[in-house]
């Protein structure tokens, strides 16, 4: 009975961090709230190993973003459409907040760079991942993580101008 | 002027809304089973395709009854009872099995994955989808690759492993080696799967790693052709002596 409260916090606790890093990572809130539903059904599955992991967090934070990964590669194709015609439309009425504007246009801009160095960016900058703890959820090496990391900062500067002014170099810690 | 975390955050400022923790844990059960439900899911079929044309079907037509005693591997937290004979066969491993002494406890049973331990020794008998590419350099975690078509040697060559010794075997009346193994020292990267213990990770069913832990002997068999199919990984704390797990492998026969 225990170990099923702990499982329920762990999902509770865990959910609203996953939607928002996959919201970063996929671009797309719903499809975002979607994979980390699916991320949870992965933590049930495996919940004997996760439970005992040091650092849970990271297991499931590498878990959704391969899923996403996954997914994006999946629906390339769709996406683009979709993408398409989001832009011919005009904007739905929500989107007159400047905040909701502001949000949609980062992702978008994070959608345009390279998947591994969007991911990166994200797990850096948003999970306060180290860059070692980032190599390991990437499953690449720490200079490939500051590598990506300084290129992804660097695109993200020209494409958004002035806005990241301040923004760190390639290799914060 | 704005730096990329308060953009990030402002990015993932998105409706949240709350997990369906009953869904991810009704899913998940779906999934463990489905390998299980398939086979039942086929004999209810049957039945009712048999109820269905039960006019016209003769007795013989209807599925086979199975004759043989043996029972389906207990649920995890279950302890297997001496001398009777257990069939892996549900989740997809073709083995009987029968403890020789007391104590022997599932710990998981799952599709390709059967764990049994007692106190601290362990067999895991199991069939592995992918294994975990050891890496060029050891201090970076690595990727998941494909089962090589000579798992032999790629566990007698994993660098990081020591192979202490292989032996000739006969495993379900098959010619198969035991490769005795330890964790290479010193380890320099262990991966977050191994808990803050130092392990290293060889397989994957699905999406569970198998490891062999720094502290622990662990014997592996498998076929000596080191044709991929179901394995058994053992494991032991070091200097520990194997012979209650030897006797659970002996107890192995053809499902």
């Amino acid at each position: 009975m225990s170990e099923d409260l702990d499982l329920d916090a762990f999902c509770h606790a865990q959910f609203p961090r996953l939607v928002r890093l996959l919201a970063l990572h996929c671009g797309d809130p719903e499809l975002a709230r979607d994979l980390a539903q699916e991320t949870l059904v992965k933590v049930c599955l495996h919940w004997r190993t996760v439970r005992r992991l040091d650092v849970p967090e990271a297991w499931v934070t590498r878990v959704a973003i391969n899923q996403s990964v996954s997914t994006l590669r999946k629906q390339v194709t769709r996406s683009r459409t979709v993408r398409l015609l989001q832009d011919s439309a005009p904007p739905p009425a929500r989107q007159l907040d400047a905040d909701v504007v502001a949000g949609a246009e980062i992702r978008a801009v994070l959608a345009e760079l390279p998947e591994r160095q969007r991911a990166a960016l994200i797990l850096r900058f948003f999970c306060d991942q180290t860059v070692e703890q980032s190599a390991a959820t990437l499953g690449v090496s720490p200079s490939a993580v500051k590598k990506l990391t300084a290129k992804g900062l660097d695109q993200l500067r020209r494409r958004l101008g002035e806005v990241t002014a301040d923004m760190p170099g390639g290799d914060p810690r | 002027m704005t730096d990329i975390r308060e953009l990030l955050e402002r990015a993932s400022d998105v409706p949240v809304g709350l997990p369906d923790v009953v869904r991810a844990r009704r899913e998940a059960a779906v999934r463990r089973r489905r390998r299980l439900t398939a086979g039942v899911g086929l004999a209810a079929a049957m039945i009712v395709a048999a109820g269905a044309g039960a006019v016209t079907l003769r007795p013989e037509a209807r599925p086979p009854v199975s004759e043989r005693p043996s029972h389906t591997v207990p649920a995890p937290g279950g302890e297997l009872v001496v001398g009777r004979e257990y069939s892996a066969g549900p989740v997809g491993l073709p083995w009987l099995l029968t403890a020789p002494r007391a104590g022997w406890q599932v710990v998981a049973r799952e599709d390709g994955w059967v764990s049994l331990h007692r106190g601290e020794q362990r067999v895991n008998l199991q069939r592995w989808t992918a294994v975990v590419d050891p890496g060029s350099d050891p201090s970076t975690p690595a990727d998941e690759q494909p089962l090589p078509a000579d798992l032999l040697t790629w566990i007698t060559t994993h660098p990081r492993l020591d192979v202490t010794g292989t032996t000739d075997v006969v495993v379900a009346g098959d010619p198969w080696v035991a490769v005795d193994v330890t964790v290479e020292r010193p380890l320099r990267f262990t991966p977050a799967e191994c808990a803050g213990r130092p392990c290293v990770l060889l397989g994957l069913v699905g999406a569970e790693p198998v490891e062999v832990l720094a502290s622990e002997t662990a014997r592996i068999y498998l076929p000596r052709s080191g044709a991929a199919g179901p394995i058994v990984v053992t494991a032991v704390p070091a200097g520990a002596d194997l012979t209650r797990v030897e006797a659970l492998i002996a107890s192995l026969r053809k499902d």
